[in-house]
């Protein structure tokens, strides 16, 4: 033992402080530059609109509503107006309730909305991403008469009890896209319906775009003014995103005008999905649905700034420059093996301890990935809890890709190192020597 | 006197059955004893390194028998051989065979750590010291390597081969990088250590180096020519 720890600690121990502080210095680093430009999770969820022109622009979160004291707070005007976003009219939609909405009156008096574009974003996918936006949580259509459904149908129908995803309900109940189609006029996009308890959960996931001037209706003038004094006009509803969609038919919001000095805001609302069951159902493309749920993403430039991928990424590198270090440093290794074996020691010892080192790096390595993302995530969820839950497998496999990438750097640098222990000859290598 | 080396009818062949085969050592009969001082000369090429690795343990051979201090060691497998070589024999290259970005003392003490003869720091530091002392160099200690005059590494090869006391001290070509005044004075060394008792066997090209010792030995074409107090020309 005391041989192995003397070799250990004469040959690997300082190359492996070595890498762990490059790693660690990365990291810091990493984490500095992506704070220091602004990318912060918060903000990286609207990049989809880069650069895009809108008549009217309809951001839709299920969440809480933004406000000078939430942390989450984030001004979607500044950004938008950061990113060159063209739009003539935001509207703001919060909280959608079937609870709260029964406890509001509707009037239908007429409010006109033309090229509309109404997202609804998951809260989740704000915090997650890039990871959870591969749900398809967000769409973006400025074509009209498709319905686009996102590609987590497939999965929320084969898991669900009642087996009434959007895309199965839209199966099921057709006539109630054509009262969609009748009422609305034009519906873009629908997303994501999860069930609960007999209620089906919105969860945010949906977009709707239309021109019909029928479907936002005037109900209400109360609105939101933030501290800045900005008109910040919305739908005060509560969190629990749940609505009714067979009792409830109400989705509400608040219009919002930015630029516009006078308020003229406006409570609008379209009716939602009663059902019966004789109608023919629209043909969806499977194809098209998941080519459209993942184009947005991949041509977004700011896509893979996130600080939980990059610094991923950052790892990967520092280790890829460590093996290129290794693949140059093969007469080092031979020589450090010759003056082992001219000190007394075995090639069999040697490999033994490359070996245990080699591990031991590679664990530290991916216990610093693991730290990496927890403390990304941690200001949202419980970090950890989040990537051991298996709603959030995806998440987790998107973790596992460089910590698989990793694994399979340290066997070539384990074999390189094998090579060159073997092929190392005291009488060859160490007359090479300085 | 007591035989400490003994080869028999050993051959070594580089490249068996290949187009570029070299057989370097051919049917050697050696004997040296313990205590004494020989060099190696021969030119380049006639075998008298891969003499002094196979000496050293640190070669294998293909026939013939190797006796070390009573014990055959031509079947001795890699652990027997690292262990032989941790406590019999210490070696010194020409080219120090260092490891530059460590100290003197990370150097020296690591055969020290692997015959686990030492089993506390404070020992191990007393042996190195004590080391260092005999070859001239204790203020350097904590020195790192890379900082040092060839001579100066040369010694802390020497201390380091020096280490676990060994019986045996091979050298090759160890005054080849250095000038003649710090040649002298690693001779005197190496000298020095031979009238504590230490076999010594040093292989080299140089005359004066060779002129050291009383007995000169003579390999050429992989043969062996034995020539006392004498210093013919290759």
């Amino acid at each position: 033992m005391k041989r192995f720890c003397c070799i250990f600690k004469t040959f690997f121990f300082k190359d492996l402080l070595l890498s762990l502080t490059i790693t660690i210095i990365t990291f810091i680093f990493t984490f500095s530059f992506v704070n220091s430009i602004g990318l912060n999770t918060d903000s990286t969820h609207y990049d989809y609109l880069y650069n895009e022109k809108y008549d009217d622009l309809y951001l839709i979160n299920s969440s809480y509503i933004y406000d000078d004291n939430d942390k989450q707070n984030f001004y979607i005007k500044d950004y938008l107006d950061n990113n060159h976003i063209e739009y003539q009219t935001i509207y703001h939609f919060y909280g959608l309730s079937g609870a709260s909405s029964q406890e509001l009156s509707f009037k239908f008096n007429g409010e006109i909305v033309e090229n509309a574009t109404i997202a609804i974003m998951d809260y989740d996918a704000v915090n997650y991403f890039p990871f959870k936006m591969l749900h398809g949580s967000f769409f973006n259509y400025k074509d009209e008469n498709q319905i686009i459904v996102s590609n987590d149908i497939k999965k929320i129908k084969t898991n669900m009890e009642y087996n009434l995803s959007l895309r199965s309900w839209i199966s099921e109940y057709p006539q109630d896209l054509t009262y969609l189609d009748k009422i609305i006029n034009k519906v873009k996009c629908i997303g994501k319906i999860e069930e609960e308890e007999n209620v089906f959960n919105l969860n945010a996931n949906i977009l709707f775009a239309t021109k019909d001037k029928e479907l936002l209706k005037e109900i209400d003038k109360n609105y939101y003014k933030n501290s800045e004094g900005r008109a910040t006009y919305l739908l005060h509803l509560n969190n629990s995103h749940v609505i009714d969609l067979i009792n409830l038919d109400k989705i509400m919001c608040k219009k919002q005008y930015d630029k516009s000095p006078r308020i003229d805001s406006s409570f609008v609302y379209y009716p939602t999905f009663g059902y019966t069951s004789d109608k023919i159902l629209p043909t969806i493309k499977e194809d098209f649905i998941y080519k459209k749920s993942f184009s947005g993403l991949k041509n977004d430039p700011l896509f893979v700034k996130n600080i939980v991928y990059i610094t991923i990424i950052s790892i990967s590198i520092t280790f890829i420059l460590f093996f290129l270090y290794t693949v140059n440093s093969k007469e080092k290794n031979r020589k450090e093996t010759s003056i082992i074996l001219l000190s007394g020691g075995t090639k069999k010892e040697i490999y033994i301890i490359y070996l245990l080192k080699l591990l031991f790096s590679l664990l530290s390595t991916i216990i610093l990935i693991i730290v990496t993302t927890y403390i990304s995530d941690y200001e949202q969820y419980c970090g950890l809890l989040t990537i051991f839950n298996i709603k959030e497998r995806l998440y987790f496999k998107n973790l596992l890709i460089p910590i698989l990438f990793l694994i399979l750097i340290y066997l070539i640098l384990a074999l390189i190192k094998f090579i060159s222990i073997k092929k190392a000859n005291i009488s060859i290598d160490l007359r090479k020597d300085n | 006197m007591e035989n400490l080396i003994v080869l028999k009818n050993l051959n070594k062949t580089y490249n068996l059955k290949k187009a570029n085969e070299n057989h370097v050592l051919k049917d050697i009969n050696l004997e040296i004893h313990k205590g004494e001082a020989l060099s190696i000369m021969g030119v380049s090429g006639s075998g008298k390194t891969t003499l002094l690795n196979i000496i050293g343990c640190l070669d294998n051979f293909d026939t013939g028998t190797y006796i070390l201090n009573n014990q055959d060691v031509s079947k001795a497998n890699d652990f027997t051989l690292a262990k032989i070589r941790s406590n019999f024999i210490g070696y010194v290259l020409q080219e120090y065979s260092l490891i530059n970005k460590q100290t003197v003392y990370e150097n020296v003490v690591l055969p020290l750590c692997l015959s686990n003869k030492y089993h506390s720091h404070k020992a191990c530091k007393e042996r190195v010291f004590e080391v260092l002392k005999m070859v001239g160099i204790m203020d350097k200690m904590k020195e790192k390597v890379i900082n040092l005059s060839g001579g100066q590494r040369q010694r802390v090869a020497i201390a380091r081969a020096m280490i676990n006391d060994p019986e045996i001290l091979l050298a090759d070509e160890p005054t080849a990088a250095l000038d003649s005044n710090t040649k002298k004075e690693i001779m005197e060394l190496f000298i020095s250590l031979n009238k504590l008792g230490k076999t010594i066997i040093i292989v080299t090209h140089d005359k004066e180096v060779a002129s050291y010792f009383n007995k000169v030995l003579y390999i050429k074409d992989g043969k062996i020519n034995t020539n006392k107090n004498s210093l013919s020309p290759l």
